[in-house]
Parts: structure tokens; sequence; C-alpha cells
């Protein structure tokens, strides 16, 4: 495949992540090394292997339903950039 | 001979024998930081105050416990993604820049219940992506043995702190070489345990079925002491196996005779430096003099596990990163003006390139149209390889192979080629693909005196016939240790 600026824009787009025009010409240029590379295993014979999920035989990690202590409001919020009235802050979500 | 050089088993003796005071050791680790820090750049943060309250407890535990745990009072750091309680723990990352974790990561609790005293936080790769701790917001790792060269990565801090006699151990965290590399690269031993032997909860998330903490230390029998007490099951971890642990370090010195030792003939016939080619050969040449039977065996899939590790790990990676919104914590740019914008403007800020270019490749794998051709061929390729492993296990009890196709470049050296750096480690996925346990040990030095290290990989839970083939490379080589 090629890379090409536009198609790094839309992957980015579902990635969430603002990337600069300036940086989209390197970005492109890295991007078609990598999947250029990793695109060799869409040749590789798998015949009808099942794709392998997990490496040890996991299951449902089950436990008790019991309660256990909680962390303090407080202390989360510590944490987040803009917080008021215990809640985390976001920029208006919906415009009227 | 400074106190700091010495190892773990040797340090708990002197503290048992009330030789030295677990306060006393902890000041002389802190001036050993305080000195060496600048010129390696190992620790990003260091806790004086910390690091003393925990020696008073440590002491205490010493005098009032027979059978205080052999890490009681021993000082010790740790990797930045592993979260600990009221300590900054930042990924040597802009967006988790001052991020302080409500709680501590298990392998932490359970260092702590044992008296552990931490000395402070390890510089890595951001988010643990990379071999090379140079992708890092707090400037590159140096390695002790020459300090225009890198350190490896992502536990750069970790191998380097431990190698420049900056803590007695650390942890790290290995989802494709993480540890085994960086411990290869200066010359101390590094072990990748079984996928859910240590408990994963409380290390921030890069690949999660990759990724497993391993501690790194000065010689094999140090590795086997911490091993010991990390190891185990953990209900907070769902993915963590409640198997019986061995005990690491009985018998450690029992010998290779009769063990059975397979070459993958597709590792020794790729390219590598001739150095390290020569090295690793020679160590096996003395585990054959010892008794070891070598044979070679073939895993024709491990030519593609470069490929295969890079789209899983990727396409995991840019999922448990999406957490990362700048709402809950983390960076936040104040350009934002919506909140869409807020989310694509505080990644775009937050994250370095590396870390950006996995995320990316991760997103495009499992974007519709290349989910199943990328992301599900990987996860098919990656079934191939762990069944490559069985097969080879069957008719021998553990791999040997080199650590990495090269000794530790110079800083700057790779970092302008992606590609190039994840085809490095060649040697180190397929490990963690097949959830297998991994060790390195030290097995010589290049012609420009920096140190090559030895792989042996082993079934799942073989930790324990690992650390006894390492135990035997390292009778031969003996501990390396850089003149001053």
């Amino acid at each position: 495949m090629t890379t090409d600026r536009e198609k790094i824009k839309k992957v980015a787009d579902l990635a969430n992540i603002h990337i600069g025009d300036d940086e989209l010409e390197s970005f492109a240029g890295d991007m078609n090394a990598i999947i250029g590379y990793m695109e060799q295993i869409k040749n590789i014979d798998t015949g009808d292997m099942k794709p392998m999920e997990h490496v040890l035989p996991v299951y449902n990690a089950f436990r008790e339903d019991v309660p256990g202590e909680s962390f303090d409001r407080d202390e989360l919020l510590k944490n987040a950039p803009e917080a008021q009235d215990g809640c985390f802050k976001v920029p208006v979500v919906v415009e009227t | 001979m400074s106190i700091c050089k010495k190892t773990v088993r040797e340090l708990a003796s002197l503290l048992r024998s009330r030789k030295i005071g677990a306060r006393e050791l902890a000041l002389e680790y802190l001036k050993e930081v305080d000195r060496k820090n600048p010129s390696i750049n190992a620790y990003v943060t260091v806790c004086h105050e910390g690091a003393l309250k925990a020696a008073e407890k440590a002491q205490e535990l010493l005098n009032s416990k027979e059978d205080a745990s052999m890490l009681c009072g021993i000082p010790m750091a740790l990797k930045d993604n592993v979260c600990t309680k009221g300590i900054k723990t930042t990924c040597a990352s802009r967006i988790l820049e001052n991020y302080i974790p409500p709680y501590s990561a298990t392998v932490f609790e359970k260092l702590e219940n044992a008296g552990a005293v931490l000395l402070g936080k390890l510089n890595m790769d951001e988010f643990a992506m990379g071999g090379s701790s140079e992708h890092t917001i707090f400037g590159p790792v140096r390695n002790p043995w020459n300090t225009e060269h890198v350190a490896g990565g992502s536990s750069g801090g970790s191998a380097a702190s431990v190698a420049a006699h900056m803590a007695a151990y650390s942890l790290g965290s290995d989802t494709g070489g993480s540890v085994r590399q960086p411990a290869s690269f200066c010359g101390i031993v590094g072990m990748k345990p079984t996928y859910g032997r240590v408990s994963r909860y409380g290390l921030i998330a890069f690949a999660s079925s990759l990724d497993q903490i391993g501690p790194l230390t000065k010689d094999v029998t140090d590795c086997a002491i911490v091993m010991n007490a990390i190891s185990g099951y953990d209900r907070k971890d769902s993915t963590s196996v409640d198997v019986p642990c061995d005990d690491y370090l009985k018998d450690i010195d029992s010998g290779v005779e009769n063990l059975r030792i397979g070459l993958p003939s597709e590792f020794f016939s790729s390219d590598m430096d001739g150095d390290v080619r020569e090295k690793v050969m020679s160590a096996i040449k003395k585990l054959e003099a010892r008794g070891a039977v070598i044979r070679e065996v073939s895993l024709p899939s491990l030519r593609h596990s470069v490929a295969a590790y890079y789209l899983i790990s990727s396409s995991e990676a840019s999922s448990n990163l999406a957490r990362y919104d700048g709402i809950r914590y983390g960076y936040r740019s104040g350009k934002a003006g919506n909140i869409s914008q807020l989310f694509k403007i505080s990644r775009g800020e937050g994250f370095g390139r590396e870390v950006k270019r996995r995320i990316l490749t991760g997103t495009y794998a499992l974007s519709s149209g290349y989910h199943d051709e990328l992301y599900i061929k990987a996860l098919k390729v990656r079934k191939l390889i762990a069944g490559d492993f069985s097969r080879v296990f069957e008719d021998i009890d553990i791999v040997a192979a080199p650590v990495y196709p090269v000794t530790a470049f110079r800083i700057g050296e790779r970092i302008e080629d992606p590609l190039k750096m994840y085809l490095g480690d060649i040697f180190t996925v397929s490990a963690n693909l097949a959830g297998i346990p991994a060790l390195s040990v030290p097995c010589g030095l290049d012609r420009n005196g920096l140190p090559v290290g030895i792989q042996f990989m082993g079934k799942p839970f073989s930790e324990k016939l690992l650390l006894r083939a390492g135990y035997a490379v390292e009778q031969e080589t003996g501990r390396l240790e850089k003149p001053e």
C-alpha cells in the first residue's frame, strides 16, 4: 500500500490524534515503511488456523460478588485537569 | 569495594549480621544516585525521604522477624510504568507527566510488604514503546559502559540503574524484549516470566496480551530471589495464572548435565554482529562441556515474528491508549474549543512521535478493510509461532539464542529509522507472542568493550530451568564488571 497524506489524516482522525500539516509528510513516509514491511504477513499460508486470542487457556475469571472498598472521589479528581463540584469538567458537549 | 556493588544476596546477609543498617544502606545508595544519575539519566524521580522511611520500617522488620524476606531493607527502583501510590508515575510521557496514581501495582505491594526500599522511578521509552530509551520526555538513558551509547529499551533506566550500582535490583516490563535487551546492553541479568506468572495489576498497559513485569539484577541468583518475591496468582489481574510457584532459588546450582538445549537454525543463520555470534556460541560450547546436549532445531515461523508482533502490539496499544483523553487524568491542551478538539489536540500534543506511529499503525491494522488481512492474520501467525515452540519443546528442554543482533548502539544512531529499530527485535518478540519465559544473561564483551547477552527460552512455567542454565553460564563467564 502507499500511505498518502490523506490516508494518514483519516487514520489519525479515527485514532483521535491531531497531526499537523507539517508532520503529515514524515508520518506518511514512516508508515509506508512500517505497514509495507508488515504486509508480508498477508502471503503466509495459515491454512484453517484459528486466530490465537490467549497464550494460555484462560477462561472467565469469576470472583465472589462482595462489595469492596472504593477509591475516594476527591482523591481520584486530584488527577483531573479540571474538576468542579465532584465532577470531571469538560467543554460544552451539546452545542445550542 | 563500594557496598552498592554487592548483590542482593550479599546485602541481605550483611543486613542480617548487623554489619550495616537498612538506613545506612539506603543513604549509601541515595548518595550513589545523586552522584551518578546526572551522567546516566536512569532515574526520573528520586524518593529521598520515602526511601529513608521505608528503610526504617525495614529495619524494624529485620529486628523483629527471624524470617524476614531476603529483599527486606534492600534498595531498589521501579520502571516508571509501574504504579506507585502517591508517587508520580509518568510512563516518560508528556500525557502522564503529572500523574500520581491513587493505588500501587501488585508487584510493588508485594515488595513493600517484604520490606523493600524504593529509591525512585526509572526512565524508559514512552509507554514502553522502543528499544533504546531515547523516546522519552526526560532525555535518553546513557549506557554505564559507554555513555555515548544507549542503555537499550524500553526498560533502559531499569538496566542502567542496576549496572551503575544505583539500585541493587529493579523491575522493568517486557512486551517484546524490553527487559532482556537492555539487560544484555548493560551487562546484567533480565527475565521475562511466563505470561500470567507475575501480576500486571498496576502496570500501565501497552499491549495487554504480551506485557509481563520482570526483574533486572546483577546476577542470576538475585533474579531468582526477586522472582520468588513477585510471582504468583493475583485476583486483580484476570490473566494471572493460578499455578503454584516454584522456589526459583532452590537447586539453582544443580548444573546443566543432560539438559537438552536447542539452537534454532532460523536465528543462528540470520544477520548478527560477529562478536555477538562468537560470544553466544562460546557460551553454548561451555554449557556443552558441562554436559548439556546441544541440538539444532527449526522454528520456521520465526521469520514472521517481527511483523506479527508489531501488528498485534500496535493494535492493542491503539485500544489501550484510547483512555488518554485529557479528561479524567493526564495532559489537557489549552488550545481546544470543543470536546472533539480537546481529545485530538490533547493526544496530539501529549503523545510523542513513536507512540503516535504505533497508535496509527494499530488503528490502521484494526480499521475496516484491513482488520482481517492484517490483525486477524497476525493472530493466526502468532498461533503458528506458539505451535513451533510447543513442537520443539517435545524434544528439547530449552532454546538458546542471542538477545539482540548487535551490542548497544550509539545514541541517535537509529532513532530516525523506526523500521530498522523494529527489525532488531527478531530474537526477543517470539517469547512474548508464545507467552513463554525467557532469560537474558551476560556472556562476554565485544571488541569495543560492550556487553553481549545470551538468551534462554523454555516451556510455560520453566523459569527454574532457565535460571539453572543461566547460573551455569555465569559460572563460566563471571559477573561482568565495568572497570572504573
